[in-house]
């Protein structure tokens, strides 16, 4: 019978594997069966909480295993679950619970103060609480069979270019064809071990939960005190026998600029697949000439597709000033770009990355405006409803096929792995009193963000403020206090001359 | 050589007092790959050589450690 839920890639596995290790951290291991039983005990508990299925259930996320079998207790329930990084300044948590009004809240015992403080009138769950309620089989069962394939399964928080984030949706047939996908295309099996990398508030954690589910494979979330260490980072992989990495290519770069290549290498590595940002070949280099043997993938995708949409397996060698291409689509999705017209672009022109598939997103949690803007009709097809999606990406396809990306179309910046807009920062800067007007800028380059104000402050006590309303990522790392603020003939800020001042104009 | 440091601190972690700071590892200020991009930034400013057998946390807790620390190196 055609798979129609998430949950039964969990099953599956739980009846093959019942005592083989499925996620594990630092101080708790869950294996397949104990997973199935405390996600089917938190359902139960969360369906006594909810009126209903399909509503949104927020959980706080601390890098544990416990919040992966609490996502799958949330989907027994019959609703869906949303990931929010426990520690993320609490405005901006607000705006997100704002914006969402989640049915419920689960947390960790770590994030009770947190849970008090954001979580406003929805009922609260304390994961182990939730872990220790007798299963009801005849509530699971009534609420299973309410679910269909389109309903949600997550819904991720993503940075928004007025400064609040957007919820995107994400449903059980988006996650089952790309799971499937990717786990054929590149060979996972049940003998894989992942080192997880990604926070689980990221959706590039989707690829190591759903692949640790469908395969029966294990994944150990790797403790956040060995990435500051090179040398801590390899031992584990080398005690964990991890033959996959699945990791956000800013890791993988940095790992790389460490130098510990050179002095230690995981040796049961069989792939590393990287997604979230452009891989460079200088990087890509250093790991090749550690490890030679192991099949190298750059993915390519936003949020809205279901975590990746391109593929590209390395297979040629790569000079390290030439630029890796993103690929060709993935199984069941299709990749091509659409000018400012809205019409075909030819092969070597560039154009906006639009896809069309299975993986769209259902939308963005209750903004119908931006869902509207993003998701539009195929200018191709005139005939029935046949949504794509605008990346808002600009890439070039050459005479092969193959795509390389190239830029952005508007103020959306990767930085440190992350899918920031910089109107949000703005957004958030705008918020300090002391703060009259604010720009930020971006030096791709150097991978750092500016921050040009005016206001009376000067810039430690800015950055000091920034961090406690920003999420660590989005805190400007250059500061520069002006006078006034240069504006253009309409009056609005003068973003190039200030480029030009700050930036050399190499924006 | 204290003022490029901090320099080069706050622009890689801004909104943190460098100078006050003594468990910038314990206390998870510094995360992810925090280290890695900040020993590049030192390598290239201080020209020195830090190894990747350096990058433990006692050499990071705080400003002064990192002092010591390209100070050993320069020799």
């Amino acid at each position: 019978m055609l798979q129609k839920n998430v949950l039964e890639y969990l099953e599956h596995s739980a009846a093959r594997f019942p005592d083989k290790t499925a996620f594990s951290d630092e101080t708790e291991t869950f294996s397949f069966s104990r997973m199935l039983a405390c996600a089917r005990s938190l359902g139960t508990a969360l369906a006594g909480l909810t009126p209903r299925h399909n509503g949104p259930v927020a959980v706080l996320v601390d890098h544990s295993a416990a919040n992966l079998t609490a996502f799958m207790g949330v989907l027994y329930s019959g609703n869906f679950y949303v990931p929010v990084d426990s520690q993320m300044p609490l405005p901006r948590m607000k705006a997100i619970l704002d914006t969402l009004d989640p049915v419920a809240l689960v947390y960790t015992a770590g994030t009770r103060e947190t849970a008090q403080a954001v979580a406003g009138l929805c009922p609260l769950l304390l994961d182990t609480d939730g872990f220790a309620c007798p299963a009801d089989e005849a509530l699971l069962c009534a609420r299973r069979a309410k679910v269909l394939d389109i309903d949600p399964v997550y819904a991720i928080f993503t940075s928004g270019s007025t400064g609040a984030p957007k919820g995107i949706v994400i449903c059980h047939r988006s996650v089952i064809d790309f799971v499937e996908w990717m786990a054929d295309a590149c060979g996972f099996t049940e003998h894989d071990i992942m080192g997880n990398q990604a926070p689980f508030y990221f959706d590039l954690s989707v690829k190591d939960i759903y692949l640790t589910l469908k395969c029966g494979a294990t994944t150990h979330i790797i403790p956040k005190k060995d990435f500051l260490f090179p040398t801590l980072l390899m031992d584990f992989l080398d005690e964990k026998k991890v033959t996959a990495l699945v990791w956000a290519t800013s890791a993988f770069h940095l790992v790389a600029n460490s130098g510990v290549l050179e002095k230690k290498v995981p040796t049961h590595l069989r792939t590393a697949i990287l997604g979230g940002e452009a891989l460079q070949a200088k990087q890509l280099n250093l790991w090749r000439r550690a490890l030679p043997n192991v099949q190298y993938i750059n993915l390519y995708g936003p949020t809205e597709v279901t975590v990746d949409c391109t593929w590209y397996p390395i297979q040629r060698e790569f000079a390290d000033t030439e630029m890796i291409p993103i690929g060709t689509a993935c199984a069941n999705k299709e990749v091509f770009l659409l000018g400012e017209d809205l019409q075909p672009v030819p092969p070597g022109q560039p154009g906006e990355i639009c896809v069309r598939g299975m993986g769209l997103a259902r939308g963005y949690f209750g903004q119908w405006d931006k869902t509207n803007a993003a998701f539009i009709q195929d200018p191709r097809n005139p005939h029935y409803p046949d949504l794509i999606y605008r990346t808002g990406d600009v890439a070039v396809m050459d005479e092969d096929g193959l795509l390389t990306f190239l830029t952005r179309r508007d103020g959306q910046i990767k930085h440190m792995g992350y899918r920031i807009e910089l109107g949000e920062i703005e957004t958030g800067l705008n918020s300090i009193p002391s703060i009259r007007e604010v720009a930020c800028l971006f030096d791709r380059e150097r991978d750092r963000i500016h921050c040009v104000y005016t206001g009376e402050e000067d810039s430690k006590a800015v950055a000091k403020t920034a961090r406690a309303i920003l999420p660590r990522y989005m805190v400007p790392n250059i500061y520069h206090q002006l006078e006034t603020m240069p504006r253009n003939p309409n009056g609005k800020i003068d973003r190039p001359r200030l480029a030009e001042e700050f930036l050399h104009g190499k924006n | 050589m204290l003022e490029e440091l901090l320099e080069i601190l706050t622009e890689a972690v801004p909104g943190v007092d460098f100078e006050t700071e003594t468990a910038l590892v314990d206390d998870e200020i510094l995360e992810s790959l925090d280290i890695v991009t900040i020993v590049s930034e030192i390598k290239e400013a201080f020209d020195v050589e830090i190894s990747v057998d350096d990058l433990v946390p006692e050499n990071f807790n705080s400003v002064q450690a990192m002092l010591a620390l390209i100070e050993a190196r320069k020799e």
